[in-house]
């Protein structure tokens, strides 16, 4: 699928709060054009800006914040067990966090 | 066009959870282990990718850290279909498919979601989803 200047705005600023002119350069799109889209976004509560004297930063609402779709119909893993077993060696744990 | 492209190694084989009026889900053992534990928590996690964090305990098992005494590492919201629900967060070893991860654990301070097994582990193993015979086979 094609990536759209929009979609190149949201993963850039997934990375970090962004002024437009950084988000339009990264974006490949006019400063002008950038705004626009980023004025729609914010209506649509997508994205938040901070204005300060010198520039616009914008940033993704909610950013880092887990998300479920739906809250699932059955209730699992509503038991549970404690087993005395050995935790894992630490060596060996990918961390994900 | 039918071409036949699976070369998966079967590991491990789970049935799919049925309940009266709910369609089956698949759902999978998993082991939790903090280091405050004597031992590792078996329960089961149902397989949801429409979460994007790693794993939500259920109120049993909230319950049980809170009971050992066992202080959150921090609080976020978690974003439920829109409903923005206070969790705590433990940072916790997770067995899956013969591996250890360590992840940030979702422990809803309101209601019970269950367990609920999101991508950040999903997308580590590799799962096959045999609905038509309400079987999970986890691959390598």
């Amino acid at each position: 699928m094609k990536e759209t200047s929009l979609d190149r705005i949201v993963s850039s600023l997934a990375d970090a709060p962004k002024p437009v002119a950084t988000l339009s350069r990264e974006a490949g799109i006019g400063w002008k054009t950038c705004l626009r889209y980023l004025t729609s976004l914010k209506r649509l509560g997508v994205v938040a800006e901070l204005r300060t004297s010198k520039e616009r930063i914008f940033y993704l609402q909610n950013f880092g914040r887990s998300r479920l779709a739906t809250i699932p119909r059955p209730k699992v893993g509503l038991t549970f067990e404690l087993v005395p077993e050995r935790g894992p060696d630490p060596r060996k744990i990918e961390d994900l966090r | 066009m039918s071409r036949q492209r699976c070369r998966l190694f079967l590991m491990e084989e789970h049935r799919y959870g049925k309940e009266p009026s709910i369609k089956p889900y698949p759902k999978i053992p998993l082991g939790f282990h903090r280091p405050e534990l004597d031992g590792v928590v078996r329960v089961e996690a149902l397989l949801d990718t429409g979460f994007d964090g790693a794993l939500i305990l259920s109120r049993a098992l909230c319950n049980f850290l809170s009971e050992k005494a066992i202080k959150p590492d921090g609080s976020e919201e978690l974003d439920a279909a829109g409903i923005g629900i206070p969790c705590n967060l433990y940072e916790a070893n997770i067995q899956l498919a013969e591996r250890w991860f360590r992840v940030k654990a979702h422990a809803p301070q309101l209601g019970d979601l269950g367990t609920i097994l999101g991508r950040v582990l999903i997308n580590r193993i590799t799962f096959c989803l045999r609905g038509a015979s309400s079987q999970l086979h986890i691959c390598r």
